[in-house]
């Protein structure tokens, strides 16, 4: 999307999501080990026997997580609709939400009209009523 | 200056809010903004010179009702409100029309004035006057975006006609209430304290969203302006968390409905679209903490659900401030279109960070400090399965709020954004609300002195070496779950799309058969007008000649409480018949 522009220079984060992953599977072992020492050197303090079993809280965090993510995706197939499903018209980045009267600095118009043309054929899935919409408020915009 | 003073004096917690607010749209520019701002900071300064145990009270008709009634649980929510109403008055700097900000401060003021009230007819009125107020802040979204106009009209309707018949539930109870116990006092009552009981604990439950009457919140708080959302996701349902707190501490029913609070609405606000959407859905399942806390009962479970919504109110304001303000500058707020904010938008980027972390109950911010407690509680009654449930919905928060919020928006793919940071008022509501995020979670002390009991909370030691550990454990594994599904590629993709949730039922279902239901009804009763017209003249006949004397069984005085029930019940069906049938209320 928006392959006219230039892109920005790749940010810290950008050059070092290799890095901070890594960090994090780090810090997981760790934590798992200091977890081990704790288990058999310190005293824990639980309200249920299985709480203090060395990495079961890792593991709740783990399982839980993907368990989740990965029935909501299988939702997906008995819950989505397209976005025009309750017969109005999807919102669509008309430049500013709060309209030129809000904008204290009178700037930002979001994306150019490019952006905006390229979001519609990008919903071409969508029916005829959404376009419309999109046509009404596109005017409405020009003002 | 002493005549102000006096006039202080006589005035119940918020009534500045309420008064001050009409004169807003008489004032121009800077005064007016400056005012606006004002107006919550010298509310708060008049509550805190009331202390625990102050009361007044006033009469009505006859009843004697007691308006103001300050003692720890009441004075907490009050502050906390007060604080969130200063930070929304701040972030809603440019907004330049006077609706919204009028709106702001009588939707605050009403909230915080009910917090306070001591009987269940004051409680009722400022119930209500928050729903009539708030509605405007949905709406104002179509007066701005003429575009949006109609979508905002249908669900500022659908969001007030839910509202009212909270409010109409409400007076239904407090009357019921009334005829069997003999008083109006809205204290602690239980499910089994009177007829009316049941029906406040429904009214209560549709504002603090249970299961099933949910869908209001994520229907309308989206649909609000820039400000709008952050404003309405702050005062009703944790109204309505604190009275249940007042009205139902300990009813165990709580507990399972609370669990489920936690646990459902995450699975919507992973495959969610619309960023704040995603957080009305977040706000859900914090809000099932409270209620599973309220549930329990226990003085620590209390003192739990009180200050996480303490919390609650800030890192959620904060991420919702952030969303709105990515909505202010982009103009979308769809994970779909955006991504590599980060470089456009830094400070907007670390403010949303520290929400997030926040909102996770990561070790060294406020969630950390609260929610611990309600699972402390959950522990100590020895509920496993409510405790497992807990547990998968705190890696559940991680993911929905934690992590897909701030990634998708600030980081994933670079859409080619070239914004502006946010407005600089925006970002001073935001660091505000960082900063108590922060100052929270690293000095626990100054909330735990405000809970309903303190003496417990003094003792209370959240960064207990185990439970630190256990939640890094928790959540950094959540967060390398994260990695590992994005690597494979198995991560649902944010997709344009909306999904189906309760709101079919009233949106889609329910509208054509009330619609058939009513049209065969009044076929039914013009069959039956014209097919009884004999028996009626008989019967008309009778009653000419034998009419019942005034005393008589139909000529029985009705005692006002009767008859307000009988007139807010078929007003109720009056309501849902005319909304199924109304093509303006927009239902498709």
């Amino acid at each position: 999307m928006n392959s006219d522009r230039t892109p920005l220079p790749p940010s810290w984060f950008e050059k070092n999501v290799g890095g901070i992953v890594r960090g994090l599977v780090v810090v997981c072992v760790l934590l798992l080990v200091a977890d081990l020492v704790f288990h058999f050197v310190g005293h824990k303090h639980v309200h249920f026997d299985w709480e203090a079993w060395p990495g079961l809280y890792a593991a709740a965090g783990f399982v839980s997580y993907v368990g989740l993510v990965l029935t909501a995706k299988q939702l997906r197939k008995l819950l989505m609709r397209p976005e025009a499903y309750y017969g109005e018209a999807p919102l669509r980045p008309l430049g500013h939400p709060a309209g030129p009267d809000a904008d204290p600095d009178g700037d930002t118009r979001a994306m150019g009209e490019g952006d905006q043309d390229e979001r519609d054929q990008d919903a071409g899935d969508q029916d005829e009523h959404h376009r419309d919409a999109v046509g009404a408020a596109g005017t409405e915009e020009e003002e | 200056m002493n005549f102000f003073l006096d006039l202080l004096e006589t005035m119940f917690p918020g009534e500045l809010m309420l008064l001050g607010a009409l004169l807003v749209p008489f004032l121009k520019g800077k005064l007016r903004l400056g005012y606006v701002v004002l107006l919550p900071i010298l509310s708060l300064l008049h509550l805190l010179t009331l202390d625990v145990g102050y009361e007044a009270g006033a009469t009505l008709l006859g009843y004697p009702l007691e308006v103001v009634r300050v003692d720890a649980l009441s004075r907490i929510f009050g502050i906390v409100f007060h604080i969130a109403a200063i930070l929304c008055c701040i972030y809603a700097l440019h907004v330049k029309g006077w609706v919204e900000h009028v709106s702001t401060l009588v939707y605050a003021g009403a909230a915080i004035a009910a917090t306070f009230a001591g009987d269940l007819i004051t409680l009722f009125i400022f119930w209500e006057l928050t729903a009539l107020s708030s509605v405007f802040l949905i709406w104002q979204r179509g007066v701005v975006q003429p575009s949006h106009r109609e979508r905002s009209y249908r669900a500022g309707m659908r969001y007030l006609i839910i509202s009212v018949a909270s409010g109409v539930l409400l007076l239904g109870g407090a009357l019921l209430h009334y005829q069997d116990t003999g008083s109006l006092h809205f204290g602690l009552m239980g499910l089994d304290a009177s007829r009316g009981a049941i029906f406040i604990f429904l009214a209560f439950g549709m504002k603090a969203a249970f299961p099933l009457m949910h869908n209001w919140v994520q229907d309308a708080y989206p649909e609000a302006t820039v400000s709008g959302t952050v404003v309405l996701a702050s005062f009703t349902t944790k109204l309505a968390i604190y009275a249940l707190a007042r009205g139902f501490a300990g009813t165990e029913l709580l507990i399972p409905i609370g669990a489920a609070m936690t646990a459902f609405p995450i699975f919507f606000a992973v495959i969610e679209n619309d960023m704040r959407r995603v957080l009305a859905y977040s706000l859900n399942n914090q809000l099932g903490f409270m209620v599973v806390g309220i549930g329990i009962g226990t003085e620590l479970a209390i003192n739990g659900a009180a200050a996480h919504a303490f919390a609650h109110i800030l890192y959620k304001g904060l991420l919702l401030m952030s969303m709105g303000a990515v909505l202010y500058r982009t103009g979308t707020i769809k994970a779909s279109e955006l991504g590599g904010l980060h470089k456009s938008m830094p400070m907007t980027t670390v403010f949303c960070i520290i929400g997030a972390l926040a909102i996770s109950a990561f070790p060294g911010l406020s969630g950390f400090v609260t929610k611990s407690m309600v699972i402390s509680a959950v522990g100590e009654a020895h509920l496993t399965i409510v405790f497992g449930v807990l547990l998968f919905a705190s890696a559940g928060v991680c993911d929905h709020s934690g992590i897909k919020i701030p990634f998708f928006t600030f980081f994933a793919h670079d859409q080619g954004w070239r914004v502006k940071e946010a407005p600089k008022h925006m970002l001073i509501a935001m660091g505000l609300a960082a900063f108590l995020c922060i100052g929270i979670g690293v000095a626990p002390s100054f909330l735990y002195a405000l809970l309903p009991y303190p003496e417990l909370a003094a003792q209370y030691h959240a960064y207990e070496a185990t439970h630190v550990l256990t939640m890094l454990e928790l959540l950094l594994f959540a967060g390398l779950a994260f990695v590992a599904l994005m690597k494979m590629g198995v991560y649902p993709p944010e997709l344009p799309a909306l999904n189906l949730d309760f709101d079919w039922f009233y949106r889609k279902g329910a509208p054509p058969v009330v619609r058939e239901v009513y049209g065969l009804a009044g076929y039914a009763r013009e069959r039956l007008w014209t097919a009884t017209l004999g028996a009626r003249e008989a019967v008309r006949d009778i009653a000419k000649t034998h009419h019942e004397p005034p005393g008589g069984r139909m000529g029985e005085p009705w005692s006002a409480s009767a008859t307000t029930l009988w007139a807010a019940l078929i007003l109720g069906i009056m309501l849902l018949l005319q909304y199924g049938c109304s093509p303006a209320a927009g239902l498709q």
